[in-house]
């Protein structure tokens, strides 16, 4: 059978013809209002930037396989992951899917099973342009995370505050943030740390049977 | 210095941020585009019904920025995301821009004389082939008070037809009906001051953190400065709002009347009531209006023990019992509560047993206590609720089955006391089931958006298909312009001057800072030419300026209950708002009412006053009720067939039909589409993940829509934010409604849910 044939299904074939409409629909709303946000992320499951970059064979295969088109390639020449898989946070966050088709779709081992799944970053506010320490109120972030009030929530003074161990880096809340350029980023960390493993955006989803190699 | 492009636009943000609120963020760099080009000027948030003060910041002709006022005692310079990017509203590609006649199912520019004579000319053949009650007007608590009171005039004044109702039919409808039947007289006794003096907080159906942003900052402020402050909420989806609550009820949407009753239960029981002011200020009334004692109302709450409401309501009767004590035991208390409670069938009850709560503890009247609704537009409380811009109200909380308000009102009209009806006129749904049985053939509509918010809109779109459809609007298209035969543009926010009455009494002023964009003209002055071709010259030509209006409007409230002769243009000009009873130009307005320093408390004769620190003055003893209405289910309960409980509501950047905030890019990007939130329980059952399309499904519609699989709403219970036209929540919503208030069952409906 013809290779080609055998790899692209139709399935996948619509969900990607859908995903560059989609994609361009997002950038033509974006246009004029955001500039791409500086801090891209790797993928759910990527150990470092290193690593990453020497295992992953550019097949794309999570990029055919993220079912909410977080996943892109890179189109940055400037950037080391041109031509990598990436999440553009502010463009289309990383849902954390509680059976990660990203991760599963991998064959180069670039990312890693779930038991070694790394955390994306953890999200940081930049105080000189948040809303909310303006003298204003806005919660956007707050109200979109999976994890509200444990990974962002009001502290003991009623300000908007992160707690790094709860804290997915998922980028939900880059993508919402109503400033422009947004006023939280996620950090990737210096050294890699695992997702713990109650923090999935669904919190209450079983945890995934451990699956075939 | 070369700047890197991320640090320069990191710099540039938070100049413009920082320029916009007022404050020089960056120390050495002097602010050249803002600081000495821009003018400020004073006015209201087009938003909700909190009424925060912001600033318009103006650059030539035109509003560059909006930042809070410092000195408006509301917000105290704070203002919420949408208030914000208001000014970023009023440019929105989206405007209506000129006045389009509908031929052959499309839209044409036309004059204003042309699009003015026409709309004249068909109501005059209605009213002359139909009679005037062929003819209705459907306004809206966001048009101004002088607005609402040109087509109060016209409506019900002059064609002589009471059918002229607005949108708070649909939101606060049940919370006046609680007012009046527990306290006597319309709107809260207390204002937000009493958030600084309050030791509790019930938050009853209210999402406060998102709905009225500033008010839950107000709390937030107040309970990190104080810790001991408690916040008690019920409601059955997690909300942000929780993040500062102490305990959370989660009763099954439509079920917590008997929660309330517990709590009642569980207060007397354990000596939390205050039996002095019990006997001296309350009635105790049985649901049917008779008179009955302390002891028979103990008698039945006897049937509302927390273990029966346990079982009726799904709260754990512990939950309960600890929610009561903590309610008893501290010594001030300040109910808020919005659509969960007034959108139901039984919301004027519901509102009663809020009521009930205070009265029985004797949380009322001093600072802290109090039972406070709160708005959710900017001015139904101005402008509709005081301005009587409902089917059987008069300006000046006066009622159309009086014949002495209708006398006081067609003297200051100028028309003849017979012009105006004895009848109540027909009340939202039922004015919308008329249009669609042809009774009414003619409808003007202003500044609201019935086609997207009326619940089971499906049903009312063959009535506004069919018959004539007039709509005075801001913004197109939107979902009531497709069905329009006439469109006329509305000048917007800050095109006009006005006055806004917010939730706690307070009117404000808001000034006309620029012209209207294109051929739009104010809402007033359309309704007033209108009116000048419809053959009313004698009684409209004498309008000239905002004032006028506004002085005849405050004219007619004088010794009303809300008197509000005292606030002048001049006098709002230059304050931030007064609260009303200000009954003369030197009354620095009322903090509380029914109480002392009230003016009509005041003045009432000492033998009354006795032995009292209240006297409900809108009772016939001076004595609030306490009323024994039984728990009653929603309209439609969840079954075999509908399982899941729906209920529709809304999120901070969003503002009801979406026709403003949707237009802001920022805004609309944080909430781009609608979605419906799932418990992650119900989701593992049905093989609902994340982001998956599912159909939604009532008895009435059927709705394509996103999943969020997330634990906010419990399990089984839905949740659909109403402001996407695209993804209308309204197609499922039941219109069932209160037979007191008449306000639709939002809150509650029967639903299934699977895969698409
Ligand atoms: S809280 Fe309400 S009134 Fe205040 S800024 Fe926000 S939307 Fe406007």
């Amino acid at each position: 059978m013809d290779p080609l044939e055998k790899s692209i299904t139709r399935k996948a074939f619509f969900k990607e013809v859908l995903g560059w409409i989609r994609q361009g629909v997002a950038e033509a709303q974006a246009e004029g209002l955001s500039p791409r946000a500086e801090s891209v992320l790797l993928p759910p499951g990527a150990r470092d930037c290193r690593s990453f970059l020497s295992a992953c064979s550019r097949c794309h295969a999570c990029v055919t396989a993220c079912p909410h088109f977080a996943l892109r390639v890179c189109q940055d020449e400037a950037s080391p992951l041109f031509g990598y898989p990436m999440i553009d946070p502010r463009q289309q966050a990383c849902y954390l899917c509680h059976d990660f088709p990203c991760i599963q779709a991998c064959a180069s081992g670039a990312l890693g099973h779930w038991k070694t799944r790394f955390k994306l970053g953890t999200a940081e506010f930049d105080a000189s342009t948040c809303l909310d320490e303006q003298q204003g109120f806005c919660q956007t972030c707050l109200n979109h995370c999976p994890h509200m009030g444990r990974a962002v929530y009001r502290d003991v003074r009623g300000r908007l505050t992160i707690a790094p161990e709860h804290c997915t880096g998922c980028g939900i809340c880059v993508m919402v943030c109503v400033q422009d350029p947004p006023a939280i980023a996620i950090r990737a960390p210096a050294v890699p740390q695992p997702v713990p493993e109650d923090r999935q955006t669904d919190p209450s989803f079983p945890k995934p049977e451990k699956r075939e190699a | 210095m070369p700047l890197k492009r991320r640090e320069f636009l990191k710099a540039s943000a938070a100049a413009a941020a920082a320029a916009s609120i007022g404050v020089n963020l960056i120390p050495g760099m002097d602010n050249k585009l803002f600081a000495d080009a821009v003018s400020w000027e004073k006015s209201v948030c087009r938003f909700c019904g909190t009424g925060c003060g912001v600033m318009i910041g103006k650059k030539g002709d035109k509003v560059v920025a909006i930042k809070g006022d410092l000195k408006n005692p509301i917000n105290k310079g704070h203002i919420c995301v949408k208030g914000f990017f208001l000014h970023k509203v009023i440019y929105a590609k989206t405007r209506l821009l000129y006045p389009m006649i509908k031929r052959n199912g499309k839209f044409e520019r036309v004059s204003w004389d042309e699009a003015l004579d026409y709309v004249a000319r068909r109501f005059n053949e209605i009213r002359k082939t139909d009679g005037p009650d062929a003819l209705a007007f459907y306004g809206s608590g966001q048009a101004e008070t002088e607005e609402t009171y040109m087509a109060n005039k016209l409506f019900k004044g002059c064609i002589g037809t009471n059918n002229m109702e607005g949108n708070p039919r649909l939101c606060m409808a049940s919370a006046v009906g609680g007012y009046l039947s527990s306290l006597g007289l319309d709107e809260p006794a207390g204002t937000y001051q009493d958030i600084e003096h309050a030791e509790l907080f019930l938050l009853v159906g209210s999402n406060t953190a998102e709905c009225h942003p500033i008010i839950f900052e107000r709390i937030v402020r107040h309970k990190t400065k104080n810790p001991t402050v408690k916040i008690l909420i019920i409601d059955p989806r997690k909300t942000p709002t929780d993040q500062v609550a102490d305990i959370h009820l989660f009763p099954k949407p439509g079920w917590d009347l008997a929660v309330l009753h517990a709590m009642a239960h569980v207060i007397i029981k354990e000596g939390y009531a205050d039996l002095d002011f019990i006997k001296n200020h309350v009635n105790f009334k049985s649901n049917d209006g008779k008179d009955i004692t302390f002891e028979a109302y103990q008698q039945f709450l006897e049937d509302y023990t927390p273990e029966k409401a346990e079982a009726i309501s799904g709260v754990p009767a512990g939950d309960i019992i600890k929610a009561a004590r903590m309610f008893g035991q501290a010594k001030t208390a300040m109910s808020m509560w919005t659509m969960g409670i007034n959108q139901r069938t039984r919301g004027v009850w519901a509102n009663n047993l809020i009521h009930n709560l205070h009265l029985l503890t004797g949380k009322i009247g001093v600072p802290g206590s109090d039972p406070f609704s709160l708005t959710g537009q900017p001015n139904a409380c101005g402008g509709v609720r005081e301005g009587g811009g409902l089917c059987h109200l008069l300006p000046g909380h006066r009622k159309v089955t009086n014949p002495k308000h209708r006398e006081e009102v067609a003297k200051v009209w100028g028309v003849p006391v017979g012009n105006i009806q004895p009848k109540p006129g027909k009340h939202t749904i039922a004015m919308f089931e008329a249009l669609n049985e042809g009774k009414i053939k003619g409808i003007y509509i202003m500044c609201t958006n019935p086609a997207q918010s009326l619940p089971y809109a499906q049903k009312f779109w063959k009535g506004l298909k069919e018959q004539f459809v007039v709509l005075a609007e801001s913004f197109y298209p939107t979902a009531t312009s497709d069905f329009a035969d006439v469109l006329l543009p509305a000048a917007f926010w800050a095109e006009k001057e006005g006055v806004y009455g917010c939730t706690e009494r307070r009117s404000q002023y808001m000034p006309q800072v620029l012209q209207p964009m294109g051929e739009a003209r104010w809402d007033a002055w359309i309704l007033r030419d209108l009116a000048m071709r419809m053959g009313f010259k004698k009684e409209f030509e004498k309008y000239r300026t905002a004032e006028d209006i506004w002085n005849e409007y405050i004219s007619l409230t004088k010794g009303r209950d809300m008197d509000l002769s005292g606030a002048t243009y001049a006098r709002l000009k230059k304050e931030r708002g007064l609260v009303w009873p200000v009954p003369s130009e030197t009354h620095p307005g009322t903090y509380k009412r029914y109480t002392q320093g009230d003016p009509f408390f005041d003045e009432l004769p000492e033998e009354k006053k006795k032995g009292r620190r209240m006297y409900f003055y809108g009772k016939p003893d001076g004595k609030a009720v306490v009323w024994a209405r039984p728990a009653k289910p929603p309209a439609e309960p969840t079954d075999k067939d509908f399982p899941y409980a729906l209920t529709t509501g809304r999120v901070l950047e969003h503002w009801h039909t979406g026709t403003m905030t949707r237009a802001v890019l920022e805004l609309a990007r944080a909430v781009p589409r609608a979605y419906v939130e799932i418990h992650p329980q119900d989701a593992r059952k049905l093989g609902i993940a994340n982001r998956d399309t599912v159909v939604v499904e009532t008895r009435r519609g059927k709705l394509e829509i996103e999943a969020r699989v997330i634990d906010r709403p419990e399990p089984g219970t839905l949740f659909i934010p109403w402001h996407w036209k695209e993804w209308l929540a309204n197609l499922l919503t039941i219109d069932a409604f209160d037979p007191g208030s008449k306000e639709p069952e939002y809150k509650v409906a029967a639903a299934r849910i699977y895969k698409a």
